[in-house]
C-alpha cells in the first residue's frame, strides 16, 4: 500500500522520526500508557523536543523547521501506523500552529521556544459545544478586565499541560485568544479517561486571570485546519497498519484446509479496505497540496481539509472495524494489537468534527465543485 | 480547428474547443445522458474529421492530434461540459491504438485512415455466451484455410454491431497449452458472407447490445494483428489514455447533478436528509476526482497504474450508481413513472439510472476487479 511519503524531504522525516521510534517506543509502551495519569511521557515529549520534532512545521525564524505540511504528514502517518500514545498533535503541532500565526510579542515568543524546548506543555481550548467545528463564532466564555470566565468542552492535552490557549469573547465581542496558567486561580478541570486510554479535558474558568491576550482568534482556523489534515494522515496510517496486520493474519491462519485469506469473501472485503484508505490518501494528498500552495486560499484549504479528514476517518473506522472481524475471536480480545487500531480510530475520529459535520462543512464550502 | 491547438497552453486550449463546440456542435445532440448510435453518429464523426478535432491521442503520422494526457483529459472535459452525447469511439480509440502498436504496415496503411475517415465504423467482439468474466475460455473457432482464417462461433454483448462496418475478434486459433496462449487477434468485414447480426433491447430499451453468429466466415489472413496466440497480450494491452476512461467521474458526476435537480424539483434542496445524501455523495465523488487526477499524473509520469484503474474502475461505477439510487429513491413515485417534470425540462430518471446498472459488469465486474486487487495489490494467496 502507497503511504503518504512524496518526495525526499518526507523520505527524510520517515527515516528520521522513524528511527526514533524504533529506539523509544513500541506497542508495550502504548499499552502501558492507557492507565497513565496525565497522557504525557516525560521522557519521550523531551526526546521528540531535543530532536527538533515539536518545530516541525513553525517556521525556522520561530525556532522551527519549517517543514512543508506534505512532509509532516509522514510524522502524523507513523503516529497512526505505531500507535504513538503521546499527543503530539493535540498538544504539540496545534499549539505550536496556534502561537506560531500569532503575532510576535514577548509573552507568545516565551512561549513558543518553551513549547519547543518541551520545557513547558500547551492544550488548545477552544470548543464550547458538542459537535461544533466554527472556531470563534458564538462564543460563550468571555475575557473582561484581564479575566476569563466560561467552560470549554472535550480539551486534548490539558492533563499535563502547563499553559492553555484559550478563545474567549472580549468587551467589543471579538475573538481573542489568551494564555493561562492551567495551575492559576479560577481554573478548574475535570479529566476524562477516552477509549484509547488518552486523556480528554473538561475546564471551567471563573475569574481566571490571563498571562496574556495574543491577539484575535482567527489564527485558530487554519492551525485547525491544518490540524484536520495532520489528523486525517494519522488516521490513515493507523487504517494502513490494521489492514497490514490484518493481510498477515490472513495469511497464516488456516481453516478449512487452507489459509483464511484464500477466501474470496475474505479477499474482496481486504480489497474494499485499501480501496477506502487510497481513497482518503488521495483526498489528503490534495488538502496537503492546498496547505502548501504558493499562494494558499483560506476557503479551498478549508474545503479540503474537511474532506480529507471525513474521508480519513470513515476509512479508518471502517477498516479496523473490520479488521477486529477477519481476526475472529482473538480480534476481540485485549491481548491481540488489533482491536488497539479500533480504539484509536474511535478516539481520533470525531476530533476537530466528526465525519458527519465535516461532510456538511464540505458541502457549505462548495462541495465537490469548489464554488458556492 | 487551427493547426497549433496541441501547442496551446492549456486554459486558452479549453477555451479554444469550447468556442469550436459552440459553433459546430449540433443542438440536437448535446444529450449528456444518451449514446449516439447510426446517422446521428456518423454525422457527428464526419463534422469532427472534417474540422480536425478527432484521434486525440493518435501520433500526428497517422492522423491524429497527438494530445498530452492532460490535454486528452481536458478535451473529454470541455465536450462533457457542453453536454454532447457520447459515441462508441471503438475505431479511434481502442483499435487505432491497437493497430498502431501491434498491426502490420499494411493494416496501418488500409485500416488508419478510414477509421479516421469513419468509412469504416469498428465493433469490439470479445465475449461469449460461456465466456464472460472467464474470457478467457472463449470458443470461437478460427482454422487456417490457404489465404483465410475460416470462422466458426458466437459472440454476445457486442455494442453497436448493428450499425457498424467492421469488427475485431478475440478467436481461438488452438487449443493447446494454456487457454490465453490459443488466442489471436483478428480483424472482420461484418458484410461478409456468414456473419449475422441480432440486436438484443436493452432494459432501458435501446438495441445497442448484440449477438453476432459467424457461420463458415472466410476472412483474409492479412487480418490477423500481430501473431498467432498474440491476442490475449494485445487484447489486455488496452493503451494509453482510454484506460483511464473506464474510471471518469463524469457519469457520477452526471448522476450527483440529476440528484439535485430532482431536488430542486420537489422543493427538497434545505431537506437536512437531503442535504446530509448529497454532502455523502459529493464527497465520494471529490475522493474518486482526487484518485482520477493521480492516475493522470502517474500515466503522464509514466509510473504504473494498474492497481489505481482497477480501484477507479470499482469506485467509478459503483458511485455513478449510488447517485442514480439515491436519485430514484427521492424521485418517489416519480421514480416509478421514470420521467419528472422540472422548469428547466423533462428528467428521464429511469434512463439513467438502468445505464447505470451495466457499468459495474462490463469493462472487468466489480467482482472480478476486486480479485484483482486481492491477488495483485494485497499479496493475498489462492485458494
Amino acid at each position: 500500500m502507497i503511504g503518504l511519503v512524496r518526495d525526499e524531504v518526507g523520505s527524510s522525516v520517515l527515516e528520521a522520526f522513524g528511527g526514533l521510534l524504533d529506539a523509544h517506543h513500541d506497542l508495550a509502551r502504548t499499552r502501558k500508557m492507557r492507565t497513565h495519569p496525565t497522557g504525557y511521557d516525560d521522557a519521550f515529549w523531551k526526546r521528540l523536543a531535543d530532536a527538533g520534532w515539536l518545530g516541525a512545521r513553525v517556521p525556522e525564524r520561530d525556532g522551527g523547521s519549517g517543514l512543508s505540511a506534505t512532509a509532516t504528514a509522514v510524522i502524523h502517518d507513523m503516529a497512526g501506523t505505531r500507535l504513538l500514545p503521546d499527543p503530539y498533535l493535540a498538544g504539540g503541532y496545534l499549539p505550536a500552529a496556534v502561537l506560531a500565526g500569532c503575532p510576535a510579542g514577548a509573552e507568545r515568543d516565551a512561549a513558543l521556544g518553551a513549547l519547543l524546548a518541551g520545557e513547558r506543555r500547551f492544550a488548545v481550548a477552544w470548543q464550547e459545544r458538542p459537535g461544533r467545528v466554527e472556531a470563534a463564532d458564538e462564543l460563550e466564555t468571555v475575557l473582561h478586565r484581564g479575566r476569563v470566565t466560561g467552560r470549554k468542552r472535550f480539551v486534548s492535552g490539558a492533563a499535563g499541560a502547563g499553559a492553555l490557549l484559550a478563545t474567549v469573547s472580549n468587551d467589543e465581542g471579538v475573538a481573542h485568544i489568551v494564555l493561562i496558567d492551567a495551575a492559576a486561580h479560577g481554573v478548574e478541570g475535570e479529566t476524562t479517561r477516552q477509549v484509547d486510554g488518552s486523556m480528554v479535558s473538561d475546564l471551567r474558568f471563573t475569574d481566571a486571570p490571563i498571562v496574556a491576550d495574543l491577539g484575535p482568534a482567527s489564527v485558530l482556523e487554519p492551525a485547525l485546519d491544518e490540524a484536520r489534515v495532520a489528523a486525517a494522515a494519522q488516521l490513515l496510517g493507523i487504517a494502513r497498519e490494521a489492514l497490514r496486520v490484518t493481510i498477515d493474519y490472513a495469511g497464516t491462519r488456516r481453516q478449512f484446509g487452507r489459509p483464511i485469506g484464500a477466501f474470496q469473501a475474505l479477499q474482496h472485503r481486504m480489497a474494499d479496505f485499501a480501496t477506502r484508505i487510497r481513497l482518503g490518501e488521495v483526498a489528503c494528498d490534495d488538502a496537503l497540496r492546498a496547505i502548501d500552495a504558493a499562494e494558499p486560499d483560506r476557503r479551498r484549504t478549508a474545503r479540503l481539509a474537511a474532506a480529507a479528514k471525513a474521508s480519513a476517518a470513515d476509512a479508518a473506522v471502517q477498516v479496523t472495524q473490520g479488521a477486529i472481524q477477519i481476526h475472529g475471536a482473538i480480534g476481540y480480545t485485549d491481548e491481540a494489537d488489533v482491536g488497539l487500531f479500533l480504539l484509536a480510530a474511535l478516539r481520533l475520529s470525531p476530533w476537530l468534527g466528526t465525519p458527519e459535520i465535516l461532510r456538511e462543512r464540505f458541502l457549505e464550502l462548495g462541495g465537490v465543485a469548489g464554488d458556492a | 480547428m487551427r493547426d497549433d491547438l496541441a501547442s496551446l497552453p492549456i486554459e486558452h486550449f479549453r477555451a479554444e474547443l469550447r468556442s469550436w463546440l459552440e459553433a459546430h456542435c449540433p443542438p440536437a445532440i448535446r444529450r449528456p445522458v444518451d449514446r449516439l448510435q447510426g446517422e446521428e453518429a456518423e454525422h457527428w464523426h464526419r463534422v469532427r474529421h472534417a474540422h480536425g478535432v478527432i484521434a486525440p491521442g493518435w501520433p500526428r503520422e497517422y492522423g491524429g492530434l497527438e494530445l498530452t494526457v492532460d490535454q486528452q483529459i481536458a478535451m473529454a472535459e470541455e465536450f462533457e461540459g457542453h453536454g454532447v452525447a457520447r459515441t462508441f469511439e471503438v475505431g479511434t480509440a481502442m483499435l487505432g491504438p491497437t493497430l498502431i502498436r501491434f498491426g502490420s504496415p499494411w493494416q496501418r496503411q488500409h485500416y488508419l485512415p478510414r477509421i479516421l475517415s469513419g468509412e469504416d465504423q469498428w465493433c469490439q467482439g470479445y465475449s461469449e455466451p460461456g465466456a464472460g468474466s472467464d474470457l478467457a475460455g472463449l470458443r470461437t473457432a478460427a482454422v487456417r484455410d490457404g489465404d483465410d482464417y475460416v470462422v466458426n462461433g458466437q459472440k454476445i454483448w457486442t455494442s453497436n454491431a448493428n450499425h457498424s462496418t467492421h469488427c475485431f475478434l478475440l478467436v481461438r486459433t488452438s487449443t493447446e497449452g494454456r487457454k490465453q496462449e490459443g488466442i489471436s487477434f483478428l480483424l472482420v468485414d461484418l458484410r461478409t458472407p456468414g456473419v449475422h447480426v441480432r440486436p438484443i433491447r436493452n432494459l432501458a430499451g435501446h438495441l445497442e447490445l448484440c449477438e453476432v453468429f459467424y457461420d463458415d466466415v472466410r476472412v483474409p489472413a492479412a487480418n490477423l494483428v500481430g501473431a498467432e496466440g498474440q491476442g490475449w497480450t494485445i487484447a489486455k494491452s488496452l493503451l494509453g489514455f482510454e484506460r483511464l476512461a473506464i474510471g471518469s467521474p463524469a457519469p457520477a458526476r452526471l448522476g450527483l447533478s440529476t440528484y439535485r435537480k430532482v431536488a430542486d424539483a420537489l422543493g427538497l434542496a434545505d431537506d437536512p436528509r437531503v442535504r446530509a445524501e448529497r454532502a455523502r455523495l459529493e464527497l465520494r465523488l471529490h475522493e474518486l476526482t482526487c484518485l482520477s487526477r493521480a492516475a493522470v499524473d502517474a500515466m503522464a509520469a509514466d509510473r504504473s497504474i494498474e492497481t489505481d484503474l482497477s480501484v477507479l474502475k470499482i469506485v467509478a461505477s459503483e458511485l455513478f450508481q449510488a447517485t442514480t439510487e439515491a436519485t430514484i429513491a427521492l424521485a418517489a413515485e416519480h421514480g416509478a413513472a421514470g420521467k419528472l417534470a422540472t422548469s428547466a425540462g423533462e428528467l428521464d430518471l429511469a434512463q439513467l439510472y438502468l445505464i447505470s446498472r451495466p457499468a459495474t459488469i462490463f469493462g472487468g465486474s466489480s467482482e472480478v476487479q476486486r480479485n484483482i486487487l486481492a491477488k495483485r495489490w494485497l499479496g493475498l494467496p489462492d485458494g
